[in-house]
């Protein structure tokens, strides 16, 4: 367990940007495929693992 | 009570802002508000304009205060659902946590930590998005673990979601 210090001379803002349906869809996208990356990853870790069992 | 405690389990965050003389933690608690709220947030304490954020009836803006000290708000955040991510529209440390001077360090960090729980809670895998100053990158990429998306645009996917939860939350 950790603290997140921000540095002393440093605040943090974001700006309040609306983003336009274009990029809001690309980020979807974007999201969806990093979902299915990750699913592959761990259905790749998986067989790895089962493989590991049967030898 | 128009206060509302945000129904996860605030009861276990900790760790989560420290004294920047003492070097004391204090454990904290996320109270949502609303638009009759107002009057908690003075104006002048503010560089955005959280009165206007409260009203708005696309985000949920929340308020981080120290454990037992509901009314000394130490820092602010507002927030969408965008369906599959949290989109963060503002957030600010109050006026005492900024600066050189700043009394209280890990404000941020802690409202960051709560909106990525909030994306788990909503199924969104810890999905956060944000905009940006340009010259915040590089703090945002080291403390909070964001990416790049595009432009100013940011994200916090998952790992860097888990890891922030991780730090604030106990499991």
């Amino acid at each position: 367990m950790g603290l997140i210090r921000e540095p002393k001379d440093v605040d943090f803002y974001v700006i309040d940007k609306p983003w336009t349906d274009k990029e809001r869809k690309e980020f979807s996208a974007f999201i969806k495929l990093r979902k299915e990356q990750q699913k592959k990853r761990s259905a790749r870790i998986l067989t790895k693992k089962g493989r590991k069992v049967v030898a | 009570m128009k206060q509302i405690l945000v129904d996860i389990e605030i009861d276990k965050l900790t760790n989560s802002i420290e004294n920047t003389v003492s070097g004391d933690i204090f454990d904290t608690d996320v109270y949502q508000l609303f638009n009759n709220d107002g009057k908690q947030i003075n104006k002048a304490d503010w560089q955005f304009k959280w009165h206007e954020q409260i009203k708005l009836k696309d985000r949920e803006t929340y308020k981080l205060v120290i454990k037992d000290n509901p009314k000394i708000i130490q820092g602010l955040i507002s927030f969408s659902d965008q369906g599959d991510h949290i989109y963060m529209h503002l957030i600010e440390s109050a006026k005492f946590n900024k600066g050189k001077q700043k009394i209280y360090t890990g404000v941020t960090g802690n409202l960051v930590a709560f909106a990525c729980k909030c994306s788990f809670e909503k199924d969104y895998e810890g999905y956060l998005a944000f905009d940006a100053k340009t010259v915040l990158v590089k703090h945002y990429q080291e403390t909070l673990y964001a990416t790049h998306f595009k432009g100013t645009k940011m994200m916090i996917e998952t790992p860097a979601a888990n890891r922030l939860i991780k730090q604030y939350f106990k499991t």
